[in-house]
């Protein structure tokens, strides 16, 4: 985006208005459905008419601003299993940094069906994401809740009244996901939520709630890699970037906000048909 | 106050300094908005790292050596990406 006529203009023709509207909506939706908002943004920049290659490190800003964004509500309310998220992240942030190395070598094409499959995973994942797994247990309390020093287990507030005990399994799977996940956040700029969170609720077994905040937490490192590659290729455009990080950081608020009071399997059947639509107008309009 | 809740105080601090950056570097024009928003992006990178290392440093602290050396080896792999990158 460069300056004309005293005001800001996209690059690449994507009205500025318009950026900061779908930015600020995506992260809205994104951390409603613990998918992160560029699963969203990217699809729909590339069809306004921006480069993936463009699209990718907005993408990734977004991220990073909507983790910063839901950061203190989560942190304070002790949701995130950190431990988890470090653990898997490493495996993560490595393959975000092969994929960003060579995304400058990957084709627009072969970017945008990547897209198009990624947003159709997404939405078969969504929608068939199972509800609640682990169940409360009576004599647990507001005091137990957090995560527990040296393991991957924790306790969660289903309710004012209701806490849930959980301990990640089958690890050794949960990584290969997570790697995966990083490697298509570096190539295509969309961070790896949609595979993150869906991998820690159906193959590690972590209640959907600590694992969409977890994810949160951790794709906000994985965008930091990625978006240190970007820059330091040039493909960040600081002007652009700042409109997509101010609207997604509102975004980022009001959707962990919005998590508090709407049930996010709601909000995930809704996201799938909207990715249907995305992934499958990405994949004809190539 | 316990150390998340310092840890979720110094996020809440970012956000808003971040906040207040990115509309700096979306609409002033020329070298301070570019400035502005250069400042932003790198708090938007550096957030999640602070925030690895302050765990780190916190599990290190009460003992809980297993995970601390995962957060080492995490900001190990985020020290190598940096470089990498750079050096390109």
């Amino acid at each position: 985006m460069g300056w004309a006529g005293g005001g800001p203009v996209a690059s690449e023709d994507v009205n500025p208005v318009e950026l900061a509207i779908a930015a600020l909506l995506t992260a809205t939706v994104g951390a409603l459905g613990g998918l992160g908002g560029a699963i969203l943004l990217v699809p729909i920049l590339v069809l306004s008419g921006m480069s993936a290659r463009t699209a990718a490190p907005l993408g990734l800003i977004s991220v990073a601003a909507g983790s910063l964004a839901a950061a203190p509500r989560q942190l304070r309310g002790q949701v995130v299993n950190h431990r988890l998220g470090i653990s898997t992240e490493i495996a993560s942030s490595i393959a975000a940094l092969i994929g960003a190395l060579v995304s400058g070598i990957v084709g627009q094409s072969v970017l945008a069906v990547m897209l198009g499959i990624v947003a159709l995973a997404a939405a078969f994942v969504g929608a068939r994401r199972k509800g609640i797994r682990n169940l409360p247990d009576p004599d647990l309390g507001p005091d137990d809740v957090g995560e527990h020093v040296g393991s991957l287990s924790g306790v969660y507030p289903l309710s004012a009244t209701e806490f849930v005990p959980y301990q990640a399994t089958r690890i050794p799977v949960g990584l290969l996901g997570m790697a995966a996940a990083g490697l298509i956040a570096g190539l295509s700029g969309v961070s790896g939520g949609f595979i993150k969170t869906p991998t820690t609720t159906e193959v590690m077994h972590v209640p959907v709630k600590v694992a969409a905040a977890t994810t949160t937490f951790s794709v906000g490192i994985t965008s930091a890699i990625a978006l240190l590659v970007f820059q330091a290729q040039g493909r960040l455009v600081v002007s652009d970037a700042a409109l997509v990080a101010a609207a997604a950081l509102v975004g980022g608020t009001l959707g962990a906000r919005l998590q508090m009071f709407l049930p996010p399997p709601r909000v995930r059947q809704a996201l799938s048909v909207v990715l249907v639509i995305i992934g499958v107008l990405l994949l004809v309009q190539r | 106050m316990n150390d998340l809740r310092r840890l979720a105080s110094l996020m809440q601090i970012a956000l808003v300094a971040a906040f207040a950056l990115a509309l700096g570097g979306a609409f002033l024009p020329g070298r301070t908005g570019a400035i502005l928003g250069g400042i932003c992006i790198g708090i938007l990178i550096g957030a999640p790292i602070v925030r690895v290392a302050w765990l780190t440093v916190d599990w290190a602290r009460i003992g809980d050596r297993r995970f601390a050396l995962l957060g080492l080896a995490l900001l190990s792999v985020l020290a190598g990406g940096a470089m990498v990158s750079f050096l390109r």
